[in-house]
């Protein structure tokens, strides 16, 4: 009788457990599930109309509200700090509240949180998703609170104004800029015999040093699977293109894009590169910091990175990327802070805006090494930070050599496309010309849909 | 009374679990926007994917490897720790820590261990002479090394409830074994094996519903954007990538759906089954 009892509760249990199990799983998708109590929350908070009445009767700077913003480099961290408090030492009825994510899970969450209303009021976004976020409506232009601010955007990039421009309406001012240079290990150069690179290398000298600098457990350079650090700057120089002008078609299709891709398979098939399996579980930084790798094209971002090491620090040094049939183009791209159609507090999420595209905010970042600021007369005091340094090569091919950072409005989409095709093409799995062919097929009906 | 309970059931579980047979019936965009009914879509694009039917695979192989060795190894170290040996608690205590551990930072660990370049395995592997290997990016030994780290954590769990189980059996069987001159292999088979057949259906059933729900192990070892990823993505991953990687929340609705009935045929047939070889008394 007993048994039959623990039986009957053993059964019970798993007809729960099963329920459970998937409920577990099934859980997940109904986002929108948690989202109307978080707004609830929010709202019974100091709503609208509380804004309203503090506005009127507050003094002249009366700003107020407390202004989420999302971010994912944690090096902008300590820039971030100086500006918040600068900030709210301005504007005392304002608290910023920064809220960093790993790249990692950034997008995820930021999707997930703006699906359910409860967005950052200002968040950082990146030429990939630009297009995606704006054209749901999720962030608002700014070229009319623009007519009304002393900002002057002839004060910066061209190509970044146009990157966080669609349909014709600004979205946000690039708070940053990247371009790519070839970073290289003095050291193992000095070892192998062979001279440093420099402004005269063409593709063919690189591949000639990388082949030299690979003997046993050391590689000459890392050639794994990149789009800004790597294809977007050679597909360009061979002649091809991702994405055609008027964002209608890729070009996967065409030999020359292909040919800015098989560059870099050349390289792995030749083993002058750790493979593709080994640069995905420990990424490029990383391997080049175990001072095992003699070069690695990337941007000027690895600056900071390779100084939190100064032993490997100074046995760096970086230059222009080489050449291609005489045609050096490096890929500029750079991160923007938009606004959600979503916040309670718009007019201080702008001044927030305005604040950090302004001139104290583009010096506190140059000074703090972070990244390059974006405004002109502020750029150089990030490559004041890194003397040891080759930097003015960043800013040269910026100014003189760069190409536009493809984009569309599913760029977000195809840049998944062409990654997990790629990457079977990169880990010589399949060709290269196989893996363009899906590309550009996937591709094309992408942009078709928008 | 039930309140707390039923209102936790009904936000947690049934609201979600009837949306979500919704939702595979519509289409849904980016950032949630309802695109409308779509009646079966979803499901026949399902039918079409051929990534679903690669994870639908892999997530049965998963349940090939995972589940008997859960249960063999959980039995075993029960059985051990069943015995009077010195420092059981502190046996006990160790086998069962896998298993209060976070997944998560379970996983984290073996990923390092397994890491092609740095990992402790592979220093080991050459200071023994042998070939070291990508190991979570190898086509023959990814889906390997993460079922290694899913038995890991089931053995500790499921060895407390067998060995409650084997506890449970009366002490006057062996007793009445032993003056029959019964060795310990047979007293196995003949009186725990039999008499642990309950706790052992539910064993089974646990770790086969567990383990069609395989995530956090894959998603902790292997990179979205590695190719192993093809090789070892579990439905749930399937389902996790197309709902919040590529925004496709219908159909990976749909996916969820299909899980839910695979599952659920698959409990339903082992209860059926459970006649033949449970013995209740």
């Amino acid at each position: 009788m007993k048994k039959k009892i623990i039986a009957t509760l053993l059964c019970a249990s798993m007809i729960v457990a099963t329920l459970a199990g998937c409920g577990g799983s099934a859980a997940a998708p109904a986002a929108d599930a948690p989202a109307p109590a978080a707004e609830d929350t929010t709202e019974a908070a100091p709503a609208a109309d509380t804004a309203d009445a503090t506005e009127a009767e507050a003094p002249a700077s009366g700003l107020e509200g407390e202004i989420h913003y999302a971010y994912w480099h944690d090096a902008l961290g300590p820039y971030l700090e100086e500006c918040k408090a600068n900030f709210e030492a301005a504007n005392p009825g304002v608290t910023i509240v920064l809220e960093p994510t790993s790249w990692g899970e950034y997008w995820t969450k930021l999707e997930t949180a703006a699906s359910g209303g409860a967005v950052a009021d200002v968040f950082q976004l990146n030429g990939p998703n630009i297009g995606k976020y704006a054209s749901a409506g999720i962030i608002v232009p700014i070229d009319d609170l623009l007519k009304s601010s002393d900002i002057d955007l002839a004060n910066y990039p061209a190509a970044l104004l146009d990157l966080y421009t669609v349909d014709s309406n600004l979205y946000g001012i690039a708070m940053d800029y990247d371009t790519i240079g070839l970073w290289y290990n003095k050291e193992l150069f000095d070892a192998a015999g062979i001279a440093y690179p420099d402004e005269n290398w063409t593709w063919d000298d690189m591949a000639d040093a990388a082949a030299k600098l690979t003997s046993g457990d050391q590689y000459g350079i890392i050639a794994g699977c990149a789009d800004q650090a790597g294809f977007y700057n050679t597909v360009p120089m061979y002649g091809g293109y991702i994405l055609n002008d008027d964002k209608t078609k890729s070009g996967f299709s065409l030999p020359e894009t292909r040919a800015g891709i098989q560059c870099w398979v050349d390289l792995m098939k030749a083993g002058y590169s750790p493979s593709q399996d080994s640069i995905t579980e420990n990424t490029d930084s990383v391997l080049f910091m175990s001072g095992k790798v003699a070069m690695l094209m990337a941007g000027d971002w690895f600056a900071a990175e390779f100084q939190s090491d100064p032993e490997f620090a100074a046995k760096v040094d970086c230059t222009y990327i080489p050449t291609v049939n005489g045609k050096r183009v490096s890929v500029i791209h750079g991160k923007a802070n938009c606004i959600s159609a979503s916040t309670q507090y718009p007019e201080t999420a702008w001044k927030w805006v305005e604040y950090l595209a302004g001139p104290e905010a583009n010096e506190i970042l140059g000074k703090s090494g972070a990244a390059i600021p974006t405004h002109k007369d502020y750029s150089a005091l990030y490559f004041e930070q890194f003397p040891q340094y080759n930097m003015a090569i960043f800013a040269d091919e910026a100014q003189n050599m760069s190409c536009p950072y493809p984009t569309s409005k599913t760029a977000a989409e195809w840049g998944d496309v062409i990654w997990n095709e790629l990457i079977m093409a990169y880990t010589l799995e399949t060709t290269v010309d196989e893996a363009c062919d899906n590309i550009a097929e996937k591709m094309d009906a992408l942009l078709a849909s928008e | 009374m039930i309140a707390p309970v039923t209102v936790g059931l009904i936000i947690f579980y049934f609201y979600p679990f009837f949306r979500v047979i919704r939702d595979s019936l519509h289409d849904i965009g980016s950032f949630d926007r309802d695109l409308g009914f779509v009646g079966l879509e979803n499901y026949i694009t399902m039918m079409h994917d051929t990534e679903m039917w690669q994870a639908l695979g892999n997530t049965f192989k998963y349940v090939a490897i995972i589940v008997p060795l859960s249960l063999v190894f959980a039995l075993l170290i029960a059985v051990l720790l069943n015995a009077k040996i010195r420092g059981q608690s502190f046996f006990r205590v160790v086998y069962f820590l896998p298993a209060v551990t976070m997944s998560v930072a379970v996983s984290m660990v073996w990923r390092w261990i397994f890491n092609g370049d740095f990992g402790v395995l592979n220093s080991l592997m050459t200071t023994i002479g042998l070939e070291p290997r990508q190991w979570l990016s190898d086509k023959s030994t990814a889906m390997l090394c993460i079922s290694i780290v899913s038995v890991w954590t089931n053995v500790g769990y499921y060895m407390i409830i067998l060995l409650a189980g084997i506890q449970g059996i009366s002490r006057g069987y062996y007793e009445a074994a032993e003056i029959d001159g019964a060795t310990p292999f047979q007293k196995f088979y003949k009186i725990t094996l039999p008499l642990l057949t309950p706790t052992i259906f539910y064993v089974i059933i646990m770790l086969v519903i567990s383990t069609f729900q395989i995530f956090s192990e894959i998603y902790m070892m292997v990179d979205q954007r590695s190719k192993a990823m093809k090789w070892t993505q579990s439905v749930v991953m399937h389902f996790y990538r197309s709902a919040f990687s590529y925004s496709k929340k219908g159909y990976a609705s749909a996916v969820a759906v299909l899980l839910f009935v695979i599952i659920m045929a698959l409990t339903i047939f082992q209860m059926k089954m459970q006649k033949k070889w449970v013995n209740y008394d």
